[in-house]
């Protein structure tokens, strides 16, 4: 458990094609249950998706096809931190 | 930006021109809600929220802030809002009636996305009847606003915007039960045949009810009235190939209630059955006239049926109104800086009243002729100028100026002014419902005066970004707006009469004729941590009236003050969702033959605390929470309740809750479009 809790979290953004708040609203309601995803931060003006989550459990390939069946493009999606 | 633009101008540009200006996120350009031109980095929307960006003073109440309490219809959206109180305007028939800058909710002019709604009869239950799970924003304007939706705003504007035709939601599912035993259903489904359609609908209903008597304080009056509310609402969108834009709709609502004293009491008991019938559709339609969509034409037609049947005590009153909106808008951006708007409009009301036998029929009809000009050299300023010229049948020819001003003197700090005329018809008896839950009102003529109404509204606000926090969610906000009134219908209440008469008669009679608000509010909302909000309202009103033959000019049952404490907790990615809101009510001056009954006149300060927890799951939320957990009820609410066929017998006298504490729990099911 304390090894959970301790464990890295890695951060990737998402370029998308989503254009108001309400493609936000879908967003967070669907991929805050997707498994290992722990955080999620909307950029409508940049059109981007920032996405805390636990190596250990997803990956960017994961979350960027979660993106994409929800019907938005997911460009990017390279890890840019790491957060303990 | 222009098509944006466009879409604002076939919303009959009223609101969006004088309150809703570009940076708003939130319900502004209908379906595409927010301007590109705002940077939105965030992970939830904000529940309650004063729009930035709006020329005019503009406080927003999101569909997460319509998640915050029970909420099941309009009255229940405004508890924690300390601009707009609600309350009941009698103890017998559940009507509620909203209060905006110390007057009446008659003056505040409601608008369903920007047409005029709940006029006349289809007011006095009109906030019961528009489930608060249908909308997806509710804006309050503040002061007299555009002249584009008719010149009846008086103290403001309440615009509702409903979930839309392209919301990729095919089924939004909500329930909720609470501890005395009113419930409620909602269903409402959004469809498009495919991805980009141009084609939209949405289908909205609702059903609630309250299906057992209670008498918690020993009156013999129920508490609440039984009842139930049916209502369905069908909206389109259609954008043709040529730009051409549509949207058309229809609803229809049921509500039937039966109040008084319980049933136990026998057949000749004091007993008050209402029920209400109302059918209404509306067509809008935009059209580009140029192709960088710089010039526009929309034309906006709305009509509706309102049947009331009621029955209080011994009174009989049975009232039929039709009412015809048409609003034909000329939309020319000129440039960045320079744009006007030019319409004609016509509002027709149709009346027929029975009361106690005696017919009372009236027509209503204003036409007019308006235009309104934005002047914005910078981004830093706004200025809006409107007037209208309105020919009244019965009033002649009258003319309403406005204007309101924005100026952003630098980032953090926002200025704005309001100011102008407003005018309405009163309508005595829909205007005041709680006058038939009385033994006192005997004059019958009454109910037929032709009376405008009319008035002036002044004020502005100041709205400071607190510049130590970078999010811009720190916001300190002063508002001040005064109303006055030239002309006014003036309801009376002593022990045994309840008169109606008109502000100019009292200065027939040689007395001091005035009628007058100062209100004063101080607002702070933040979020020092993310996820964690706060939003902290004080309002002062100081409203004054002269009545015939009294001395005091404080206007009875109007509160000097509230404050509003919210707070909400969410934790990432809003998994659970914690609020919290405590209001404090302050006094109200009670009518001169009520004063031996309460300390100086005046009503006590009283609490109500609301709490709610939300958990959310995959594709449902559960909540459970409580209202009024301070418990506390206006003690013995109903005058002479214990012979209600006495002449001082009076129910209307409301200032507090009726009710004591109570608990619910809802869900909520949310099928995306995928």
């Amino acid at each position: 458990m304390i090894i959970a809790v301790l464990a890295a979290l890695s951060q990737v953004v998402f370029i998308t094609n989503m254009h108001c708040v309400k493609c936000t609203e879908k967003i967070q309601d669907k991929l805050a249950f997707e498994k290992g995803i722990k955080d999620l931060e909307f950029d409508v003006a940049r059109k981007t998706v920032k996405v805390t989550f636990d190596p250990a459990k997803t990956d960017t390939a994961r979350i960027g096809g979660a993106l994409r069946r929800l019907g938005y493009t997911a460009r990017g999606g390279e890890i840019v931190a790491v957060k303990n | 930006m222009r098509g944006l633009l466009f879409i604002s101008v076939f919303l009959a540009a009223g609101v969006s021109a004088a309150a809703q200006a570009p940076p708003d996120t939130v319900g502004m350009y209908g379906e595409k809600r927010d301007s590109l031109a705002a940077s939105v980095v965030q992970a939830s929307a904000p529940g309650n929220f004063r729009s930035r960006g709006s020329v005019g003073s503009v406080e927003v109440i999101t569909s997460s802030g319509l998640y915050k309490m029970a909420c099941c219809n309009l009255a229940d959206s405004f508890e924690n809002s300390a601009s707009v109180s609600v309350g009941y305007t009698d103890a017998v028939t559940g009507a509620r009636q909203i209060r905006l800058l110390g007057q009446s909710g008659i003056y505040t002019q409601m608008l369903d996305e920007t047409r005029p709604t709940m006029r006349g009869i289809g007011g006095i239950f009109g906030l019961n009847h528009i489930p608060s799970q249908w909308l997806e924003s509710i804006k309050t304007s503040k002061g007299v606003s555009s002249v584009l939706d008719d010149n009846e705003a008086i103290t403001g504007q309440i615009n509702l915007e409903y979930r839309k035709p392209m919301d990729e939601k095919p089924l939004f599912l909500q329930a909720s039960v609470m501890s005395d035993t009113r419930a409620d259903l909602n269903v409402v489904s959004s469809l498009q045949p495919g991805r980009n359609s141009r084609l939209g609908t949405v289908m909205m209903g609702h059903i609630s009810g309250n299906f057992v008597d209670f008498d918690h304080n020993g009156d013999g009056f129920l508490d609440d009235p039984r009842g139930l509310v049916a209502a369905a609402g069908n909206r389109w969108r259609y954008e043709s190939p040529s730009g051409v834009l549509w949207h058309f709709g229809a609803n229809a609502v049921y509500d039937r209630s039966r109040g008084g004293q319980m049933p136990s009491m026998g057949e000749s008991r004091w007993k008050s059955s209402v029920e209400n019938l109302s059918l209404g559709g509306y067509a809008k339609m935009g059209v580009p006239l140029s192709a960088d969509l710089s010039r526009n034409f929309a034309v906006v037609a709305d009509y509706t049926y309102h049947e009331l049947r009621g029955r209080f005590g011994a009174a009989f009153w049975h009232a039929g109104q039709h009412s015809a909106f048409v609003n034909l808008l000329f939309q020319h951006y000129v440039s960045d800086v320079h744009h006007y708007t030019l319409g004609l409009s016509e509002t027709f009301d149709a009346f027929s009243q029975f009361f106690n036998g005696a017919r009372k029929d009236a027509i209503l009809s204003n036409a007019g002729l308006f235009g309104e000009y934005t002047f914005t050299p910078s981004h830093r300023f706004t200025m809006i100028a409107a007037l209208r010229a309105d020919w009244y049948y019965c009033d002649g020819v009258k003319v309403t100026p406005r204007l309101t001003l924005r100026w952003e003197p630098w980032e953090q700090l926002v200025l704005r002014a309001n100011g102008g005329r407003g005018l309405r018809h009163a309508f005595p008896l829909a205007d005041n419902i709680g006058v038939l839950s009385t033994s006192k009102f005997h004059d019958a003529e009454a109910i037929g005066m032709h009376l405008l109404e009319d008035a002036w509204t002044f004020g502005g606000s100041l709205s400071w970004y607190l510049p130590f926090d970078k999010s811009g969610k720190t916001v300190l906000s002063f508002d001040y707006f005064h109303t006055r009134f030239t002309e006014q219908g003036i309801w009376d209440n002593s022990e045994r009469d309840y008169r109606f008469y008109s502000l100019s008669s009292v200065a027939a009679t040689g007395q001091k004729a005035y009628s007058y608000a100062h209100n004063f509010q101080v607002d702070l909302s933040s979020e020092p941590l993310r996820g964690f909000t706060l939003a902290a309202t004080f309002r002062y009103t100081d409203a004054r009236q002269t009545r015939i033959g009294r001395e005091s000019d404080i206007k009875p049952m109007t509160s000097l003050w509230k404050g509003v404490i919210n707070l909400q907790y969410a934790t990432a990615m809003r998994k659970w969702i914690f609020d919290l809101t405590l209001s404090v009510n302050g006094p109200c001056k009670v009518w001169e033959f009520m004063e031996a009954g309460y300390k100086n006149g005046y009503t006590p300060v009283y609490p109500l605390l609301f709490a709610q927890v939300t958990k959310r799951f995959r594709g449902f939320d559960l909540y459970i929470g409580g209202e009024n957990l301070t418990n506390f009820t206006q003690r013995n609410p109903i005058i002479h309740a214990s012979d209600p066929w006495d002449g001082r017998f009076d129910a209307s006298c409301i200032w507090g809750p009726l009710m004591g504490a109570k608990v619910y729990a809802g869900v909520r099911f949310t099928l995306w479009k995928i």
